[in-house]
């Protein structure tokens, strides 16, 4: 018997102890199997949590489990989904029982009444706006572009990789139409690509073609499952994108699924990438006229919004007019996916893949992609290698042609992804002014006669710019840029690549202003409250941590390129002296 | 059609042969002796003819094939520059290329190609977004929204009412704006590590296929720290595992030796040895002698010392309390600096506490995996040349576990048999064995 004390309550009937459910438990109270528990937390979105106090938790045993909240998994047992999964239990039970007996009419009969669920709910349930379904397609996207290039096997069922590339190149295939690729960054794991929609940028990695060997570790049933959710939701993204922009979704003809050749074909258009995507509404909304409206606008804040716009959509067509064919050996579908998307028009061999446009011996063909020593030669016609295309949708303007000759050696493909404030190798700003299709004058041979060549070819250089700031900048902007140059020439060129190099990768100088606006606020804030201090103390300590990393690499870097002018003199000499 | 028929040789249809040949065609050696050359040569036929005229050509009309010329003849023929070779290389076939077909569904085993399950899947998925009030029929869902789902505006106004009718009442309670079960508040929380960690953490730009040098170095700097901890603190724990206080061979072979006079300082360690046993401290308590023992005067004294120690000790206490009256000062001031000290300490500790990474199971998650990376050696230029490194899935699995989105797990290893299994052969037929190998020996012997 247990007495109550007056006063006194029984341990581990409140607080903590009550909060949190071990695993084992919640298994119990959902009379789920850990398979199905796990996989049924991962549709829902419930995640295990960390108890304070694991002893409190655990009602005396501090031993490392896993623990949810009480009240996540009270919610779970209202889930549909659990009955589906039991139903899914007694259709296995059925279909074993049949296979076993090797009655195969009855076990075709079990398989037709497999039980079917859909997550439409929960898809709502979680994303309660659309846009904060678009915020975790980060995830999304690098699931799906993944299921789709693994084969079949026992877990990882065809269905799903069929589905997964069709929605794959359903996004693709959107993309492009929306033209909203902003960067990419070809990495030896694969391709990372950068778009914004609808105010978000989202990121993903797309592994190369080939590369992905079946690890033994990697739980497939749980990435299954991953997948199998993140599918639902990208294809009720994709509906909305597609009816928002009045094209017809599917985007392929109408689904016939009874004819296996239609479909095949079908999906190779769709994976052609070179599909026009078919309009639901015959209306064509007219393109505001950006111009009319900057002349009929005095307002200097939406003057400077029109003119940020207006560079965002040069740079979203960087790629028009130009008449592109992938050599056979280069990655067609990224190359397609970026050309297209920033206003080129793209073919191939019409034998490798079905959907080309055009031939190579056609006089309009105005880029020759190839990845060969050498390429065959055609007036008119420029041979590039395909990091060409990367770095020009990256630095947003077209890369002049003869540093990406094929058998050239190519200038390095830097990550667009650094983030601000991080150190910048000098080659970026060459190409960012290869990219302003400007003559750097920078990374030559440092010899004297050079160094004034130079000189000469960015004061050239600062004249055409104050020409174009007229037009272009604010004018305080621009006092301030002239105050920079004045200092210039004095300066060696060293300190001249630092200056530039502050800008950054980045082009984000609104969200500067923004951070910059933040902190002074902050800064007020502090002579009033202790927490708001500290805070800023601990951004500001952050910050000189890291001025001190970038002013550590760049006189290293100073140091190097010291060193080197030394030796070339030296070579010089000995050259002479000889 | 430009393809003239006299430059195409039309392969041969042999005559079928009247004669039947008699054999019998119960087992599979009689069917081959059945002819079916006929058969293949008119699929070869059929072949030729798709591959030259894109299609049958008895079913194309004389207008398609043939094209009434028109022009007059030109007198100059116009060269013909592209080279031998890359004629005969040239693809002439008319058939489209061939279809990538990948990881297409079984006919038999997918909901795609099954009819019954369309029409149910149908039925589950459309009944949301139709008008109840018109009853359709299974066929006409079926063909509104064939083998595809989720074609419907999920966010719009209208759909949750759509849904309200759909979802059965019980299970329509924890939507959005119905009564009933109600989520969680916390679930909007995430826990704080998936707001902490990115989603998709790009690669360094030392990653590239093609990268900047000083990135490339900073990247294979970072690794080769990370490599060289990991050593250090696997040479550590070696160290620390090695047994302490173990017998070098010097020493062995010095022990083994003892006792036998060969050693020079022999005699010495003896002398250690009793002299060691003389110092030994006494473990005894001494007994208490009569005469040792204390009377009651001599306790009242030692307690009346003792009383007057106390006395005079809270005296000197009592003095310095008062006179700390005048330095309360700097009393404040020492005060004032513990409780800075102790505020320090918070915060570190808050700190620390911000840092740590939550432990949701027995293991502990990976936070900062191991990077890829190309040495400097395998570094190529161009992107054809390329080795990809890395698992995708892999990654994407660590991302899971950082984030605590997934308790960290190993894959366990299966359980080998615990016994080998022994084979032995049976009594029987092992005397039977000997026996015959017995017999044999014998044999040999009487030949030799």
């Amino acid at each position: 018997m247990v007495y109550k004390k007056h006063g006194m309550k029984k341990k581990y009937t409140a607080g903590e102890a009550t909060a949190y459910i071990s695993r084992k438990n919640a298994r119990k109270k959902l009379q789920l199997s850990l398979a199905d528990f796990r996989r049924l937390c991962i549709l829902k979105g419930i995640y295990p949590r960390e108890p304070k106090s694991r002893k409190k938790a655990g009602k005396g045993a501090a031993s490392n489990r896993t623990y949810y909240y009480t009240k996540d998994i009270q919610f779970l047992l209202h889930e549909p989904l659990i009955e589906r999964f039991r139903a899914h239990k007694v259709f296995l039970k059925k279909l074993k029982k049949a296979e076993g007996r090797r009655d195969w009419k009855k076990a075709d009969q079990v398989r037709d009444t497999r039980p079917l669920y859909n997550m439409d709910h929960i898809v709502l349930e979680r994303y309660p706006t659309f846009n904060d379904a678009l915020r975790d397609m980060d995830d999304a996207l690098t699931m799906i572009f993944m299921f789709a290039r693994i084969p079949k096997s026992s877990t990882v069922h065809a269905e799903l990789v069929a589905n997964c590339r069709r929605i794959a190149f359903e996004w693709m295939n959107y993309c492009i139409h929306a033209q909203c690729i902003r960067k990419v960054f070809v990495s030896i794991k694969g391709y990372y690509y950068q778009v914004e929609l609808k105010g978000e940028t989202i990121t993903w990695l797309v592994a190369h073609e080939f590369a992905q060997e079946h690890n033994e570790d990697v739980d497939y049933k749980v990435m299954r499952t991953f997948t199998e959710f993140y599918t639902n939701v990208a294809s009720f993204i994709l509906y909305k994108f597609y009816t928002e922009d009045n094209l017809k979704y599917p985007p392929i003809g109408q689904n016939d699924y009874s004819d296996d050749e239609l479909v095949k074909r079908h999906q190779s258009d769709l994976e052609s990438l070179t599909l026009e995507l078919r309009k639901s509404k015959t209306v064509e909304l007219p393109e505001d006229d950006i111009d009319e409206l900057a002349a009929a606008t005095g307002d200097e804040g939406l003057q400077k919004a029109i003119e940020q716009e207006k560079s965002q959509r040069a740079q979203k067509n960087i790629f028009k007019g130009c008449k592109v064919f992938i050599s056979r050996e280069c990655p067609r579908s990224p190359l397609a996916f970026l050309l297209r998307s920033l206003g080129a028009e793209v073919s191939w061999d019409s034998e490798l893949y079905p959907g080309a446009t055009f031939k190579l011996d056609d006089d309009c063909v105005t880029h020759l992609v190839i990845d060969r020593p050498t390429a065959p030669q055609k007036l008119g016609r420029q041979a590039v290698q395909p990091q060409w295309v990367f770095d020009s949708v990256n630095f947003g303007g077209l890369m002049p042609t003869n540093d990406y000759v094929p058998g050239a050696e190519l200038p390095p493909h830097l990550s667009p992804f650094v983030k601000e404030g991080q150190y910048v190798p000098p080659d970026m700003e060459i190409l960012q002014s290869k990219a302003r299709g400007e003559d750097p004058g920078i990374g030559k041979d440092s010899d004297e006669e050079v160094d004034e060549e130079s000189d000469d070819d960015a004061e050239d250089l600062e004249d055409e710019d104050e020409e174009t700031e007229e037009t272009a900048e604010p004018p305080a902007k621009k006092m301030a840029k002239v105050a920079i140059e004045e200092e210039k020439p004095n300066k060696p060129t060293e300190f001249k690549k630092r200056e530039v190099k502050a800008a950054g990768r980045d082009k984000k100088e609104p969200k500067q202003d923004v951070i910059e606006a933040e902190k002074n606020k902050l800064a007020r804030a502090a002579q009033t409250s202790k927490k708001r201090k500290r805070l800023l103390e601990r951004i500001e300590k952050s910050e000189r941590k890291d001025k001190g990393r970038i002013e550590k690499l760049t006189t290293k870097r100073v140091n190097i390129d010291a060193q080197k002018k030394v030796d070339v003199k030296k070579s010089k000499k000995a050259a002479k002296s000889n | 059609m430009k393809a003239q028929l006299h430059d195409i040789v039309m392969p041969e249809v042999e005559e079928p042969k009247t004669k039947r040949a008699k054999f019998s065609r119960k087992t599979k050696k009689g069917w081959k002796k059945i002819d079916i050359s006929q058969e293949e040569a008119a699929l070869e036929q059929k072949r030729f003819e798709e591959i030259h005229f894109g299609g049958d050509l008895s079913k194309t009309k004389d207008e398609d094939l043939f094209v009434i010329d028109r022009k007059p003849v030109k007198k100059k023929k116009e060269l013909d520059r592209t080279c031998y070779h890359d004629k005969i290389l040239a693809n002439k076939s008319k058939v489209a290329a061939a279809v990538p077909v990948e990881n297409r569904p079984e006919s038999r085993k997918s909901i795609l190609h099954n009819d019954n399950m369309l029409k149910r899947k149908a039925k589950i998925v459309d009944v949301a977004r139709t008008d109840l009030s018109k009853k359709l029929t299974a066929e006409q869902i079926l063909e509104k929204n064939k083998g595809l789902n989720n074609n419907y505006d999920l966010w719009s106004a209208n759909t949750l009412t759509e849904k309200q009718k759909f979802i059965p009442a019980k299970h329509a309670k924890h939507l959005r704006g119905l009564e009933g079960v109600k989520a969680p508040k916390h679930m909007k929380f995430k826990p704080k590590m998936m707001e902490k960690v990115e989603k998709v953490s790009v690669a360094h730009a030392g990653a590239s296929y093609n990268p900047d040098y000083d990135d490339h170095q900073a990247l294979l700097l970072q690794e080769h720290n990370k490599e060289f901890k990991k050593v250090k603190s696997e040479d550590s724990y070696k160290e620390k595992a090695k047994p302490k206080n173990v017998a070098t061979e010097e020493e062995m072979a010095r022990e083994s030796m003892r006792g036998l006079g060969i050693l020079p300082d022999e005699d010495d360690d003896d002398q250690y040895e009793t002299e060691e046993e003389s110092t030994e401290p006494g473990f005894v308590k001494k007994p208490v002698r009569a005469e040792d023992r204390k009377d009651k005067k001599q306790r009242r004294k030692e307690k009346r010392v003792l009383a007057a120690q106390r006395a005079v000790r809270r005296k000197k206490q009592m003095a310095i309390l008062l006179n700390q009256f005048y330095s309360i000062k700097k009393i404040k001031k020492g005060l004032r600096e513990h409780e800075k000290e102790l505020e320090k300490q918070k915060e570190f500790r808050k700190e620390k506490q911000e840092k740590r990474v939550p432990r949701i199971g027995v293991l502990k998650a990976d936070m900062n995996p191991d990077q890829d990376v190309k040495l400097s050696e395998e570094l190529v230029g161009t992107l054809r040349q390329l080795v990809p490194e890395g698992n995708v899935l892999t990654d994407r699995l660590k991302s899971f576990e950082a984030r605590t989105m997934l308790e960290p797990r190993k894959k366990q290893k299966r359980h080998k048999q615990a016994f080998k299994t022994k084979w032995q052969q049976k009594r029987t037929f092992r005397e039977w064995d000997e026996q015959f190998e017995k017999e044999l020996k014998k044999e040999e012997k009487m030949e030799s």
